[in-house]
């Protein structure tokens, strides 16, 4: 009996050898396999030149974020079922320059989360580290679901604003900002929001949604940033209104 | 060596998929409402004026064309509507006082404003037509 198999339709780039192609590849098709697999086939037995990133293969790490078949997806929670009878075509996620085949350049992306200082900021920070910063189960409800981000960049891909507007922050830097000002243990607020509520922060997102919609993680990018336009709204009229007040 | 490969979504990102042509539809009825405000503030420029005016004006608002337009952008405006308020929930803290809100129940209250808010205007013009 002959082997079920499907068919792969992979990006390829080499940037010293001409411009992208698509280049086809047929692999065995199991019920249980995902589209990493596929790729990890092709890599081991058919051609050891292909080029992607990956690492946990279960959605955890956020390394093997691809475009598949058009869609901003993990490729390790891709299963080729769902896309049976194929073929599936395999791209780079869009909006990030391509380094080669299916690898990106994500140097962008990290010096935009740097700028929002995804991390507890503590004005008394002091050597010992065994000191604790308790908290309560309803003020961890605030941000949780804000701090399941795994940086696996889909939402950037999704987000149409950062095809057109190079210095947009972008939802997974701006969904953690408001993760940490959420977050009662944090006082770094105030350094945060000169980042986000510049034009190239908060205000250049259109609530497209997009990005919510391709989170693996149901982290709800585009409601974060939603929310954090009204705390900006709030805090321009209360810096208007009295501008006596020192700045919370 | 060459530079990495440029692959932004370009300014035709909405034709992509219906999702992105559904948000871009939705940005578009802006363009309807602009519309229907604009012959509105003419009608009250045309009640200010005399009789014969006004009444050719307010023929004008009755031709089939013109009914077709206000049909669409009373869909495209209920539309806007009901889309804004299934997504403030997204929009807004998940807690007030320390509780956290049901989103049907920020939904709910949406509507039930937007139904009294409708009922009193009808009621008013309803008044104002007895009286």
């Amino acid at each position: 009996m002959s082997e079920t198999t499907i068919q792969l339709e992979v990006f390829r780039y080499r940037p010293d050898n001409g411009g992208p192609t698509f280049q086809s590849y047929e692999v065995p098709y199991h019920d249980d396999w995902v589209v990493l697999d596929a790729l990890n086939y092709v890599k081991n037995y058919i051609d050891g030149s292909l080029s992607f990133r990956w690492s946990c293969r279960m959605g955890v790490c956020g390394s093997c974020g691809m475009q598949v078949n058009g869609e901003p997806s993990l490729t390790c929670a891709e299963f080729l079922r769902d896309h049976m009878p194929g073929p599936i075509r395999v791209e780079p996620l869009v909006n990030f320059p391509v380094e080669r085949d299916l690898v990106v350049d994500i140097n962008g992306f990290m010096e935009k989360l740097d700028h929002v200082k995804p991390y507890l900021v503590r004005e008394d920070e002091s050597d010992d580290l065994s000191a604790e910063y308790m908290q309560t189960p309803t003020q961890l409800d605030r941000y949780k679901q804000f701090s399941m981000c795994i940086n696996c960049m889909l939402c950037y891909a999704a987000c149409p604003v950062i095809g057109r507007v190079d210095d947009f922050i972008g939802p997974a830097a701006l969904a953690l900002a408001q993760r940490y000002n959420l977050d009662s243990r944090d006082q770094g607020k105030q350094m945060r929001q000169d980042v986000i509520f510049q034009n190239e922060g908060i205000w250049e997102c259109t609530f497209v949604g997009e990005c919510s919609e391709v989170c693996p993680k149901h982290v709800d990018p585009a409601g974060a940033i939603q929310q954090a336009k009204l705390e900006g709204a709030f805090d321009y009229y209360k810096r208007l209104l009295t501008p006596w007040a020192r700045r919370s | 060596m060459n530079r990495p490969l440029d692959r932004r979504l370009g300014w035709t990102w909405w034709t992509r998929n219906g999702s992105y042509f559904r948000i871009f539809l939705r940005e578009a009825t802006s363009a309807f409402i602009l519309a229907e405000v604009v012959l509105f503030m003419l009608l009250i420029h045309k009640a200010g004026q005399d009789a014969e005016t006004y009444l050719a004006y307010r023929d004008f608002l009755w031709h089939p064309l013109m009914v077709v337009l206000h049909l669409v952008a009373l869909a495209f405006a209920l539309w806007h509507t009901v889309s804004f308020f299934l997504i403030a929930p997204n929009a807004l803290p998940n807690q007030v006082a320390g509780r956290r809100i049901p989103a049907a129940f920020i939904i709910g209250q949406q509507f039930a404003g937007l139904a009294a808010v409708t009922l009193l205007l009808f009621l008013w013009v309803a008044w104002v037509g007895a009286t």
